[in-house]
């Protein structure tokens, strides 16, 4: 079960890490700008989305497949 | 939720009742519509011109209807294209009604409001609910048969929200203003958000859940193990959308607010720029995606593969974001997108396998999920406030949801008509090799009469 999280999360990371490196250039350009406090609250809230999204999708395995076609079991 | 739909799809087939079966579908619809947070959000922005809870009801009932009508297809194994050609023609009507009636600002809220109903919990349980259908009923067709119920119930809360707006009269409506601002620290506001997260998904999980209980009890029957299985999935989808939703609400939904509103003051156009970038990684973080991805891969047997789909609905939100920057930057209606959009998207459908074009409108309802509603659209909101000011949020600013719900339409069918092409060009080179081959090697024969 670890290892199937860790795998989600993962996967949640790859998804979630373009955009929070998107937003974090633009904060340091001239285009946008952002104080210290609200790059660490955007930071911190795109790692709670990998762990929301890992979560869920996890969750949704167990939901999709039915237990003989599950890879991993509870 | 999904094999709560599986279950239940596969259980209500083999009790071999239609009348059962739609009845079952239709309660289903206007729970889940009920059950789904974004709506609510949705009908409260527009409460002074419409009751909200008429705007719920309806939509409930109009997803319900939809949901009923998608089902009755797979059993009936009724062609989409035509059923989908008809009810946006029927759609396009009523939208022609309502801009003659003087609702021309509700247009871009009418079509948000489909891609807003199919959210992240409705998404999985109502695929769900397909596949075990048409699995059930098997045939040829089972895989493409599966796909369709998300388009079909996609279009449900668009006529529902046009025929209110058509039944209201019409007239101009302000958008309040939402408050946009980081939050200072971990305080009392913190918790109430969360405690408010919480209780919109376990609203929506409930709901479903009982339905599920219930059909456990009289039909399904299914053993112990697998119910434990079903729960500790809920219990997993419900701490994930939970911290999801959270991180959105107090990160996500200022922080676009913001660089929409800096950027459209200092640079309208790289704004487009950056829309269409942040368009194509935005659709990967949407939580549902994985999971439409999973079971195209797995129904189409590795015909239509993950990387595919993402490339597709990438290129198909990042596409759509930019342009509706573009719109809101040169001030025109919504209709000068949709209409080439959905002659595009259902012109494509006769010329693509069928499989693709169920995929397709699917896709829709996913691509738009929480992460559009909560960082695009208020990044959009941001800019129409700096460049034509918060009167004008309804008719520019909204909207980016249905094209967001649109474009993936056109670019996953753009996959299967490729795939049509190049078997038309590699079947035509192998021609071409046979015709130009020695003429040494063709045997004639004679033919004596």
């Amino acid at each position: 079960m670890g290892k199937a999280l860790l795998a989600k999360l993962k996967e949640a990371l790859v998804s979630v890490l373009p955009v929070l490196v998107l937003v974090l250039t633009l904060s340091f350009t001239s285009l946008a700008s952002m104080t210290a406090h609200e790059r660490i609250v955007f930071s911190v809230c795109a790692l709670f989305l990998v762990i929301g999204i890992g979560l869920f999708n996890l969750g949704a395995i167990w939901l999709c497949h039915r237990s003989e076609d599950i890879p991993v079991r509870v | 939720m999904s094999p709560i739909g599986r279950y239940t799809g596969e259980g209500l087939t083999k009790s071999r009742k239609l009348m059962v079966l739609a009845c079952t579908c239709f309660f289903m619809g206007v729970l889940i519509t009920v059950a789904e947070p974004d709506l609510s959000v949705l009908a409260g922005q527009i409460s002074d011109v419409v009751n909200p809870t008429a705007l719920i009801v309806t939509v409930g009932i109009g997803v319900g209807l939809f949901l009923v009508t998608a089902v009755v297809r797979i059993v009936t194994k009724t062609d989409l294209t035509s059923m989908l050609l008809f009810f946006y023609m029927l759609l396009f009507a009523f939208a022609a009604l309502m801009i003659a009636r003087g609702g021309q600002p509700y247009l871009p809220l009418a079509f948000d409001s489909g891609g807003v109903t199919t959210g992240p919990i409705t998404v999985p349980f109502i695929m769900a609910l397909g596949l075990g259908i048409a699995q059930t009923l098997g045939g040829r067709n089972a895989g493409q048969n599966s796909f369709g119920l998300i388009a079909l119930c996609s279009a449900g809360p668009i006529l529902a929200v046009l025929i209110l707006s058509i039944a209201s009269g019409g007239g101009a409506i302000d958008f309040p203003l939402p408050e946009y601002s980081v939050m200072k620290s971990i305080g009392p506001e913190f918790w109430a958000l969360l405690g408010e997260t919480s209780w919109d998904v376990a609203k929506s999980l409930l709901l479903m859940v009982m339905f599920f209980a219930g059909l456990q009890h009289f039909i399904l029957h299914l053993p112990l193990q697998k119910l434990i299985q079903i729960g500790f999935g809920l219990v997993f989808a419900f701490a994930g959308l939970v911290v999801f939703l959270a991180a959105v609400t107090i990160g996500f939904m200022p922080v676009g607010y913001q660089i929409g509103y800096q950027m459209g003051t200092v640079s309208p156009r790289m704004l487009v720029l950056f829309a269409f970038i942040i368009g194509m990684v935005v659709v990967l973080a949407e939580p549902a995606v994985h999971v439409l991805n999973q079971q195209v891969e797995e129904v189409t047997n590795g015909a239509v593969t993950r990387r595919q789909m993402m490339v597709a609905l990438s290129v198909g939100v990042g596409v759509s974001i930019g342009l509706s920057v573009l719109r809101l930057l040169k001030g025109f209606s919504l209709l000068y997108y949709l209409i080439p959009g959905y002659l595009l998207s259902l012109g494509l459908s006769f010329f693509v396998p069928k499989l693709y074009t169920a995929i397709a409108f699917d896709s829709g309802g996913v691509a738009s999920g929480p992460l559009t509603s909560s960082f695009i659209l208020p990044m959009v909101i941001g800019a129409c406030v700096a460049l034509r000011g918060p009167g004008s949020i309804m008719e520019y600013a909204f909207g980016v949801v249905a094209m967001v719900a649109m474009t993936p339409l056109i670019t996953i069918q753009a996959l299967g008509f490729r795939s049509v092409v190049s078997g038309f060009m590699r079947e035509k080179s192998a021609v071409r090799r046979i015709l130009s081959a020695d003429d040494a090697q063709i045997i004639y024969f004679d033919s004596e009469d």
